[in-house]
C-alpha cells in the first residue's frame, strides 16, 4: 500500500509542482536575457545617459530579485508537501484517504517519501538554473561547465560548510525536520478545526518551530554553563552542532507523535 | 447471521456537547438497515465512528470483531454526505485509483454501473453536476464487495428519478452478507427497501426495531412513526 499510496502522492503533488518549475524556467530565460542585454548596455550608452542608468539600476535589481525567488521556489517544494498532507488528512479527501485500510505511519512514510523526492528534483532543477545564470556573472567569464556546476553547488550548500556530505547531512535532517514540523502543524490544526477553531498550518508550524528554538536556546546555554563556558563563544562554536541534535530529535518525536495520531483516528472536521 | 457492527455504551463529545450519549447497538449482517434522526441527532458522528474518522470519548465500537483501525477499514465502504473525491480526476481515473486502493473493488461492475448511467469516463469530477457527482460516488462504493456499506446521506441532493436508481443500485449490488446503513431525512424514499430501523433522537438510541415490527406494535408506517416521533 506505500507504493500505491506514494504514487498517487507523487501525481497530486506534481499537480502542485511542475507550474512553478515551469513558471521558473520562464522567469529564468526572460532574467537571462534581461541581463545578458542590459549588462552590454555600456557599448551603446554614454555613461551619463539615462538610459545608462536605467539599465545599470535592472542588472542591480534582477540578480537579487532572481535569487529571492530561486530560495522561494526551494521552500515551496520543502513546504508544499505538508500543506498537501494537511489539505489529503484534514479537508474532504480525508473522507477518502483516512478511510483506506493503512497506518498512520504507512501515510505519513508516503508522504515523506513524495517530499524528499520532489525536494532533490527542485534541488536540481535550482542546480540547472543557477548554471543557466552563471554565465552572465563577470567573474565567471571563460570558466567551463564543471565550474559552473560546483559553482551553483557551493551557493546551494553554502561556502562555509566543511564538507560537502556534512552539509548534506544537514540539509537531509533540516529537510526531514521541516516536513515532520508541517505534519505536526497540519494535525494541531486538523484537531483545532473539529473544536470549532481556525488553526492556519503555516502559523501552527511556525509557533512550533518558535518553540524548537526556545528549545534550542535552552540546550544551548544549559550545556554552557555545565561545561564551563562562555555563553557567546559556546554560541559560536557549538550552537550548529546542538540545533543539528535538536531538529533530529524533534524530527522523531513529530514521526511518532504523528503515527500515534492518525492511528488513534485523530478527529476530522 | 453474524454481528458486524457491536458498541457498548459508546459516547463523543465535542467538548461540552455530547454527540452521541452511551449508545449500545448490534447490527447484523443480511440487513439494510436505516439510520433516522432529526439534524443533530448523532447518525454522521456515528458513521464516522464507526469509520474511523472520529474516536469515541468513551465506550467501544467493533466493526466484525476487529477494534476501530486498518482491519476493520478493509470492511467498510463508505459514502460520505459529501464530495470527497479529487475533483480534476476523471471517472476512468477513479475507477483506477479505486481499483489500486481496494482489494475488493469490483472495476468491471464499476464500469458496468457507471455506464448505465450515461457517464462520459472521460468527464472530471468538478464538471459533473451534483447529482452526477452523487452517483459516480456511490458507484464507485457499491462496486465493492465489502461486508459494511455505510451511506450518509446517498439520496439526500437528487432528483426522485435518481433516487430511484439509486436505491435500486444499492438493493442490487450489495453482498447479502453484508449490511447496509443508510443515514437519511429522506425516510418515505427509503422505506420500502429497509429491514431494520434505528431511530437517534440527542445522541441517545430512541428506537431500534424491524420494519415488521413497527407496522405490528404501532400500524403506521415508519415515515409516520417519524413525524409522529419527532414532531415539533
Amino acid at each position: 500500500m506505500l507504493g500505491k499510496l506514494f504514487k498517487y502522492e507523487f501525481k497530486a503533488m506534481s499537480r502542485m509542482m511542475l507550474p512553478v518549475f515551469i513558471s521558473f524556467s520562464v522567469i529564468t530565460v526572460f532574467a537571462f536575457i534581461i541581463n545578458d542585454v542590459f549588462s552590454d548596455a555600456y557599448r551603446y550608452f554614454d555613461s551619463g545617459d539615462d538610459m545608462m542608468f536605467m539599465s545599470s539600476m535592472i542588472v542591480i535589481f534582477v540578480i537579487p530579485v532572481y535569487t529571492l525567488l530561486l530560495c522561494a521556489m526551494v521552500i515551496y517544494s520543502f513546504v508544499s508537501s505538508g500543506i498537501r498532507f494537511s489539505s489529503a488528512m484534514f479537508s474532504n479527501e480525508g473522507y477518502l484517504m483516512r478511510t483506506l485500510p493503512v497506518s498512520g505511519s504507512v501515510h505519513i512514510l508516503s508522504r515523506l517519501a513524495v517530499g524528499a523526492v520532489w525536494a532533490v528534483i527542485s534541488f536540481c532543477c535550482a542546480v540547472i538554473y543557477l548554471m543557466i545564470m552563471f554565465p552572465i556573472l563577470p567573474q565567471h567569464k571563460g570558466y567551463g561547465a564543471a565550474a559552473r556546476l560546483s559553482g551553483a553547488l557551493g551557493f546551494i550548500l553554502g561556502t562555509d560548510a566543511d564538507t560537502v556530505v556534512s552539509r548534506l547531512i544537514e540539509m537531509v535532517v533540516m529537510f526531514l525536520y521541516v516536513q515532520m514540523l508541517i505534519i505536526a502543524a497540519a494535525t494541531i490544526s486538523g484537531k483545532m478545526r473539529d473544536n470549532n477553531r481556525r488553526g492556519g498550518t503555516i502559523a501552527m508550524a511556525i509557533i512550533i518551530n518558535l518553540a524548537v528554538s526556545i528549545l534550542i536556546s535552552a540546550l544551548t546555554a544549559l550545556i554552557a554553563k555545565i561545561s564551563g563556558s562562555d555563553y557567546y563563544t559556546f554560541y559560536v562554536e557549538m550552537n550548529s552542532t546542538v540545533t543539528f541534535f535538536t531538529r533530529l530529535a524533534a524530527t522523531v518525536l513529530f514521526y511518532v507523535e504523528g503515527c500515534r495520531a492518525i492511528n488513534r483516528n485523530q478527529d476530522i472536521a | 447471521m453474524s454481528v458486524l457492527i457491536e458498541c457498548h455504551g459508546l459516547t463523543k463529545s465535542y467538548r461540552k456537547f455530547e454527540a452521541l450519549r452511551n449508545l449500545d447497538i448490534q447490527i447484523e449482517s443480511g440487513r439494510i438497515i436505516g439510520l433516522l434522526g432529526p439534524n443533530g441527532s448523532g447518525k454522521t458522528t456515528f458513521i464516522k465512528l464507526a469509520c474511523g474518522l472520529l474516536s469515541p470519548t468513551s465506550g467501544t465500537i467493533t466493526i466484525g470483531g476487529h477494534c476501530v483501525g486498518v482491519e476493520s477499514k478493509k470492511l467498510i465502504a463508505y459514502l460520505p454526505d459529501r464530495d470527497y473525491l479529487p475533483d480534476h480526476m476523471r471517472a476512468r481515473d477513479l475507477l483506477d485509483m479505486f481499483k489500486s486502493f481496494y482489494e475488493d473493488f469490483n472495476y468491471s461492475k464499476a464500469v458496468d454501473m457507471i455506464t448505465r448511467l450515461n457517464i462520459d469516463l472521460s468527464m472530471r469530477f468538478r464538471q459533473m453536476s451534483k447529482g452526477t457527482r452523487e452517483k459516480v460516488q456511490l458507484a464507485l462504493v457499491m462496486s465493492r464487495e465489502a461486508q459494511i456499506y455505510l451511506l450518509d446521506e446517498p439520496i439526500a441532493g437528487v432528483d426522485p428519478a435518481a433516487r430511484d436508481y439509486i436505491l435500486k443500485t444499492i438493493i442490487s449490488n450489495y453482498n447479502e452478507n453484508a449490511a447496509v446503513i443508510i443515514s437519511t431525512h429522506l425516510i418515505y424514499d427509503i422505506e420500502p427497501v429497509l429491514d431494520e430501523v434505528i431511530m437517534l433522537q440527542n445522541g441517545t438510541l430512541r428506537l431500534h426495531k424491524t420494519v415488521g415490527q413497527i407496522k405490528a406494535d404501532t400500524g403506521m408506517t415508519v415515515d409516520q412513526l417519524f413525524r409522529e416521533v419527532y414532531r415539533c
